[in-house]
């Protein structure tokens, strides 16, 4: 569970960097001002949750870029009559359009060559370049209704992830460690996995922030497996050092931290220390993880062919599952290239023939071990792609950013499979019925790993801070 | 770490008095050239506070441990000391260099060296 290292009294304290007393002369200056803050701060809560988890554990198919819901998930057929003609002022309603097509004189409205299919159990219209999602879409549900306020990469995916715009807070993934810590002892509670797509899209930058642990204790940031070559690097000892050396170096380097720990109250050595320890964890743990000998082929059949080269989104959804199996609290996954300002028609379906597969395969393969019941699953992106083309209206049209609906999927544990939830106008363009704000989304998702998102949190600089700001609703009809 | 004989500019502040508590107390001359230096300079950083008994105590044990050990088992000397890049005194014991290697791993792995205060 939660290593008591990370939970020491000073970090309670959480004297920051900028130390008040610095160096040895302030050192009983020190301690006084730590018991006198001491009173005033919030203990770490215990590794419980407010109330029974529907889940366990989860994993975020983070598609980066802004996937188009209009291709994909949210059909809209009306579109086909009006196919050219200009938006209308009454559908655009001011919205702010980013630098990219501000200067466009035009809007014309693009309907996608793509079809849709109805599929599954209630009928679910979804897009004709998602075969493989389509036979999973039972256990699917689908919100058509996401919404945020920001139009640029960078601060809506911050915002997703973290609750905020201006990068600074803790991620999604290191709430959870810091509230539920790790089921497995060798393996971080926080595993990242990037993937590149194979559209020709200008990726979008991913920033370590964007799964850092802000001003959480720095033990809780998401640790990102390397997406060529070895997932990490140096995992066997130095020719000539054996365990039981390496063991006793690791305890001097531990001992001689912890003194300086004790004389400086920086927590960022007691996370030193953990992570160190981790290191040395995942040393035995990580070989038998990323050995795949183990898997029949069966599961690269399922998979598909990309599984078996490691750095895919295929390999990394059957390196998430086995991360899960063994007690990773949370796996994101990262797949880029979805940013299709030009060429959808080219790119989309590249990006689609990348994830369609691997990640009904992941749902599948979940579900047959058991697994998808106490698993969140989630899909989408930071914003989803507006309804007008950007640059002249063409065959291999391009399609801007649009933050005020975009679709996400969920799946698993808590999540109520087989339904549609929210939806849009004509146009794809606003919501008319059950928005979801991206608050409202992580407000939901802390509600099905246990916890009461108003009561997840940290005192800092005299504020209780969480994950959802000061807002976000549980969204309950998308709840089993 | 070279072993020029030079002053060594880049180790960090920590770096020297500990090494310096731990070899006192062994005999320098069987230490490789850039530490007998430093055993012999007379650069004390300022702070260095209480740390000298406990922390020289257990790195002295730790060297120890490697000594005996290389000691025991010449041909993982020798893999050890064929890692890296830097020249290497083959006039220097081989166990015995292994063993400094060692603590002087632990040291630069410290994170008072590797965090710029």
């Amino acid at each position: 569970m939660n290593d008591p290292q990370t939970h020491t009294t000073l970090d309670a304290v959480r004297l920051s960097r900028r130390r008040l007393l610095g160096g040895a002369a302030g050192y009983a200056g020190t301690a006084a001002l730590m018991s006198l803050l001491a009173r005033d701060s919030r203990a770490a809560p215990s590794p419980e949750t407010h109330f029974a988890p529907r889940a366990k554990r989860m994993v975020f198919l983070f598609q980066s870029g802004g996937p188009s819901q209009l291709e994909l998930l949210d059909y809209k057929p009306k579109l086909r009559e009006l196919h050219g003609s200009e938006l209308p002022d009454s559908i655009r309603r001011g919205q702010r359009v980013t630098g990219m097509t501000s200067g466009q004189e035009n809007f014309p409205v693009i309907s996608s060559p793509f079809g849709f299919h109805q599929v599954g159990q209630a009928g679910t219209w979804l897009g004709e370049l998602l075969p493989h999602t389509a036979k999973a879409i039972d256990d699917i549900c689908i919100v058509r209704s996401l919404h945020t306020e920001a139009i640029n990469h960078d601060p809506a995916i911050t915002y997703l992830q973290t609750g905020s715009q201006q990068p600074g807070r803790p991620s999604l993934g290191a709430w959870l460690s810091y509230g539920l810590g790790s089921e497995a002892e060798d393996l971080p509670a926080f595993i990242v996995l990037i993937s590149h797509g194979s559209s020709a899209d200008s990726n979008q930058g991913l920033l370590e922030r964007l799964w850092g642990s802000g001003f959480l204790p720095s033990s809780h940031q998401g640790v990102k497996l390397r997406s060529s070559g070895d997932p990490v690097l140096y995992l066997s000892d130095p020719p000539g050092v054996d365990r039981e050396l390496r063991r006793r170096m690791l305890d001097g380097i531990a001992a001689l931290n912890r003194q300086q720990l004790e004389r400086s109250g920086d927590a960022e050595i007691s996370t030193r220390i953990a992570q160190y320890e981790m290191a040395f964890r995942m040393q035995t743990s990580v070989p038998g993880l990323t050995d795949l000998s183990t898997e029949p082929d069966s599961t690269f059949a399922m998979y598909g062919d990309e599984s078996r080269r490691p750095g895919t989104f295929a390999a990394n959804c059957l390196l998430a599952r086995r991360l899960l199996e063994r007690g990773v609290r949370f796996v994101q996954l990262f797949h880029r290239g979805w940013d299709h300002h030009a060429r959808v028609v080219t790119n989309l379906p590249l990006q689609c023939r990348d994830v369609d597969q691997p990640q009904a395969a992941l749902l599948a393969d979940l579900k047959n071990r058991g697994m998808l019941d106490d698993t969140l699953v989630v899909w989408g992106g930071e914003f989803g792609r507006a309804v007008y083309a950007q640059g002249p209206l063409q065959a291999d049209y391009g399609r801007d950013h649009h933050g005020r609906c975009f679709s996400m999927w969920m799946a698993g544990g808590g999540i109520r499979p087989g339904i549609i939830y929210g939806e849009t106008d004509d146009y794809g363009y606003n919501i008319v019925r059950d928005p979801v704000h991206i608050h409202d989304l992580n407000a939901t998702l802390l509600h099905c790993l246990g916890f009461d998102h108003r009561r997840l949190t940290f005192r800092l600089q005299g504020r209780d801070y969480r994950l959802t700001d000061v807002h976000g609703e549980v969204v309950a009809p998308l709840l089993t | 770490m070279h072993s020029t004989g030079r002053r060594p500019r880049n180790l960090p502040a920590n770096v020297k008095p500990l090494l310096t508590v731990t070899l006192q107390g062994e005999r320098p001359r069987n230490a490789p050239p850039v530490f007998r230096h430093l055993f012999w300079s007379s650069h004390f950083p300022g702070r260095f506070l209480g740390r000298g008994s406990t922390a020289a105590s257990q790195l002295r044990e730790i060297h120890g441990a490697a000594w005996q050990r290389y000691g025991g088992d010449p041909e993982a000397a020798e893999k050890l000391l064929a890692v890296g890049q830097s020249p290497r005194d083959n006039a220097l014991d081989p166990a015995e260099l292994a063993a400094w290697t060692t603590v002087t791993s632990i040291l630069l792995n410290l994170d008072e060296t590797i965090t710029r205060q």
